[in-house]
């Protein structure tokens, strides 16, 4: 076959003097035959995700769903708001079938964007709790966070600190951190609080843990526990998981650091701990329909469950399943039965509550 | 009537060469008009509450801090004004020190000194963080206990400011090096005696003389590094600097409103300006031909013992915190993880990630090239104005820029959709044209300045001689042009490889590139030795790219 871009009289014949001049020519070549690569990919069965999550774990359960069923899985990852917008601009012709992501928030506001359909299967219907999915099936959860406090045992005595609400008190003055607001768990947090207690108290309770911090939001979760495992601050705000990543840490300096941490899950004698889930809804110009609720069905399945509790140290959708030693070994919780739909709903007001509380 | 004719003539040979320029001048502006469009919007909600002062019932004087957009500002000013001062210092200063002097290592040193290139900003911020928290730690502490708690928050606002100025200008300041080096070595040695035979001193002579010649390549340098410390997102976030560009993240992904997003962006686009105005006074309008061919460029001086050590120990000391203790660290945490990992699926990335760099390189080149020789062969001042639109893209927020592609391939959707499921799904070719519309300016900028150094008789000699225009840039301009394009494709290759925010948000599916790896990991994982590989990966291709290139660039002048 010729390639009609390596013809391209794009250098005239006699300036090819100069050796760059091969080169460019290998290079058009090499591009046009990619192009036709390209083109003549074969239509199999596939299914295609738009992931906020990067975990490699997500990439090794998504092989083997190939291998199970056959079916491709393409990936693309981003944050998730520039994906909301990508498949926005795509509009019918978006090529993705499935929208994952780390937080609830998003999975309302694509919701509310009109880029999700309704699908779900008995088997679904069956794997996940009814609080952590959709009423009218839009998305379900896959896996399930707590957002905690992480204290540091030789300085706070457990049951020292109990709730969120602690974190406001006057003995807690310089001794808190959090990272930074514009962090989506803590916006969905905020969110909680607000759906709780009104939007007035909610930036009371976030004014309140600003003046109370040791210093000026900056890193990570991970950094959080670092700081407060080194002196900086007595507590911190952190999700469950990271505690995971710090003793599964390939770095023995974080087992360290975890072993002078430890979880208080707040509000046991109230409401319970703030949760927030991963999950998916599947997209409303899906091609593949029937894959992506079959890869949601995989993922919600009992297998993928253990899979991630072991390696990304989430709780599987129903916690008492949960496979992994870590995760047994810090207890039962109580969760706050706050419906997920309802977090969304208060995302923007959380930004705004934090913005005009100065938590930077 | 045969003088109309001829006019006629020429303006239908220009024709194609126009309107290129005018086609990628339309596409770089098209962000441009999108803000412009945007801020004509009636303000959203959020716009207000970021204008507003913050109140602070622990303030002793009853004060409110001030508003988000007012830390935006600051944030983004100190971190311009820190960076432009260290990289002057550092850039200049080592510049100066390899070109006034012939000693032993010289090529060396002045390889070591451009590879902090080779370091994505954003990893350089997390393996300072890494090396630096430890000490961070116990200084915040003891000032706690020797002061207050209060001084300790302050402590620890100056601490990342600070670490947040040497970061940028630690990745940045090889753009000033660099041009300030080129500059140095092209200056007459004629101009450099003259001086000294009139009795200055070697100081004196480097502020007389050297550096006022140098100043238009400076000043460029200092450009580049100012728009790109603007830009910078990842290492902010890292730090925890607030800055416009942190700012146009929030509104757009916390709040949710693209307006307030894009007025923020406005402003920023106003700060930029006005650099690049100041670029424009401080080039001036003066122009510095040399008189004499290059056989008279200046070599240097054979220093003493004394100061030889001297001039290692400084270049040494610098390239020791820029580059080699940032990637010892690197290869440490690596080396934490490299166990128990596969390195096969990091191969083919390297593979694939600087394929997408080569295709990209290539586009841009073109794309340069187009540019510079229009302005060239039809020296107007609209064709001047659309160059230098087109070079715009670089001063755009990336997240601007991706915003409005989205819109563009949106419609684009509508009206053509075979061909933008072809750019944007199919192929990488929808990023590539967005890499494109950023880095042209990076690849522009070397050149321009090779065609400037194209003595004009020789275009008129090969336009005498019957050949058209076109066969005057190959035959001509293109072999004279080689070591420019080198120069070019260096810095663009590693810029690409580098690149974040377009990667994600435009890419097709299924286009893992090695930044997007390392962004995956440090950033959403927060798993630094597994992230550390891939970044450790990168850095190893862009420094063997770089490598490649300057040894035959350097084959090429022998």
């Amino acid at each position: 076959m010729t390639n009609p871009l390596a013809q391209m009289p794009l250098i005239p014949h006699k300036s090819r003097t100069h050796p760059i001049f091969p080169l460019m020519r290998t290079i058009l070549n090499k591009a046009s035959a990619f192009l036709l690569l390209c083109f003549t990919a074969n239509a199999a069965e596939e299914v295609t995700i738009y992931s906020y999550r990067h975990y490699e774990a997500d990439q090794k359960l998504y092989e083997q769903f190939t291998a199970e069923t056959g079916i491709k899985v393409n990936t693309l990852k981003a944050k998730a708001d520039a994906l909301i917008a990508r498949i926005k601009a795509e509009g019918d012709k978006c090529p993705a079938d499935l929208f994952i992501t780390a937080d609830v928030g998003s999975l309302i506001k694509a919701q509310d964007d009109g880029i999700l359909q309704p699908a779900t299967s008995e088997l679904i219907k069956k794997q996940v709790p009814e609080s952590l999915r959709d009423s009218e099936d839009f998305w379900t959860a896959f896996t399930v966070r707590a957002r905690v406090i992480v204290y540091a045992k030789d300085r706070v005595k457990a049951g020292e600190i109990t709730s969120y609400e602690d974190l406001t008190k006057p003995e807690w003055k310089g001794r808190v951190i959090a990272r930074s607001s514009s962090n989506i768990y803590n916006q969905s947090l905020m969110a909680s609080f607000i759906a709780k207690h009104g939007e007035q108290k909610a930036y009371l309770w976030a004014r309140g843990v600003r003046m109370n911090m040791a210093r000026e939001p900056e890193g990570s979760d991970r950094d959080q526990m670092r700081a407060v495992a080194a002196g900086i601050a007595d507590a911190c705000i952190v999700n469950t998981y990271y505690m995971g990543l710090l003793v599964n840490s390939a770095d023995e300096k974080d087992h360290a650091i975890a072993e002078k941490l430890a979880i208080c899950f707040p509000n046991q004698d109230g409401v319970g701990t703030h949760i927030n889930i991963s999950g998916g809804g599947v997209c409303k110009y899906a091609p593949n329909k029937e894959n992506a609720v079959k890869l949601l069905e995989f993922l919600t399945a009992a297998n993928a469950q253990s899979v991630f509790s072991e390696t990304t140290s989430e709780y599987p959708l129903v916690r008492e399943n949960a496979t992994s030693e870590l995760l047994k070994s810090w207890g039962p919780f109580k969760a706050d039965p706050l419906k997920l739909e309802v977090i969304g709903k208060h995302r923007k007001a959380a930004a705004k509550a934090f913005l005009k509380a100065g938590w930077k | 009537m045969r003088h109309f004719t001829h006019k006629t003539f020429n303006k239908l040979r220009s024709l194609p060469w126009v309107l290129s320029v005018l086609v990628i001048a339309i596409l770089a502006a098209s962000p441009l008009f999108f803000i412009y469009k945007e801020v004509q919007q009636p303000t959203q909600e959020m716009w207000g509450f970021l204008a507003e002062e913050i109140e602070n019932p622990d303030s002793p004087t009853g004060e409110n801090d001030p508003s988000p957009l007012q830390n935006y500002v600051t944030g983004s000013l100190l971190m311009l004004a820190g960076v432009t001062v260290l990289t002057l210092i550092i850039g200049v200063g080592c510049a100066w020190l390899v070109s006034a002097f012939r000693f032993r290592g010289r090529a060396l040193l002045s390889v070591l000194l451009c590879l902090p290139m080779a370091i994505p900003t954003y990893v350089m911020a997390v393996m300072y963080n890494e090396l630096l928290m430890t000490s961070k730690y116990s200084l915040f502490i003891w000032v706690r206990e020797n002061y207050s708690p209060a001084a300790a928050a302050d402590f620890s606002i100056y601490w990342k400011f600070t670490l947040a100025i040497l970061v940028l200008s630690f990745s940045f300041y090889p753009y000033v090096f660099i041009a300030a080096r080129m500059a140095f070595k092209s200056q007459s040695a004629a101009y450099l005696e003259s001086s000294r035979v009139l009795g200055h001193g070697l100081g004196s002579t480097f502020l007389k003389i050297s550096l006022p010649l140098a100043r238009p390549g400076i000043i460029a340098g200092l450009t580049l590094t100012l728009l790109e410390t603007m830009n910078e997102f990842g290492a902010m976030k890292i730090l925890g600097i607030e800055t416009l560009t942190t700012g146009i993240f929030s509104a757009w992904l916390d709040f949710d409103e693209l307006n307030s997003a894009v007025r923020i962006s406005a402003i920023m686009m106003v700060l930029i300006f006005i650099i690049l105005l100041f670029e424009r006074l401080l080039r001036g309008r003066r122009k510095y031909h040399t008189h004499r061919s290059s056989a008279s460029d200046f070599h240097g001086l054979a220093p003493r013992k004394l100061t030889t050590a001297f001039i290692w120990t400084v270049c040494l000391g610098v390239s020791f915190v820029t580059f080699i203790l940032p990637v010892a660290k690197l290869v440490q945490q690596a080396a934490l993880a490299l166990p128990d990992r596969d390195l096969q699926p990091y191969l083919d990335l390297v593979l694939s990630s600087s394929w997408l760099a080569v295709r990209a390189c290539f586009v841009i080149i073109i794309a340069a090239i187009l540019l510079a020789y229009t302005v060239r062969i039809i020296p107007k001042w609209w064709i001047h104005l659309s160059a230098k639109i087109s070079l715009l893209g670089y001063a755009i927020p990336g997240a601007i820029l991706g915003v409005v592609l989205l819109s563009v391939k949106g419609s684009l959707h509508h009206s053509a959709d075979d061909l933008a499921q072809w750019i944007f799904h199919s192929t990488v070719t929808g990023l590539i044209i967005a890499y494109a519309i950023r880095f042209l300016a990076v690849g522009y900028n070397p050149i321009e300045a090779g065609f400037k150094k194209i003595n004009p008789h020789l275009d008129e000699a090969s336009g005498s001689l019957g050949k058209s225009r076109l066969t005057t840039l190959f035959r001509i301009h293109l072999p004279l042009l080689r070591h420019s394009f080198l120069a070019a494709i260096v810095v663009l290759f590693v810029d690409v490889m580098k690149e974040l925010p377009l990667t994600l948000i435009l890419g097709p599916s299924n286009n893992d590139t090695l930044a997007t790896k390392t962004y995956g990991l440090f950033a959403a994982e927060e798993r630094i030795p597994e992230g550390s590989i891939p970044a450790l990966i990168l850095v190893v291709t862009s420094l063997l790219g770089l490598l490649i290139i300057s040894t035959l660039l350097n084959k090429k002048r022998s």
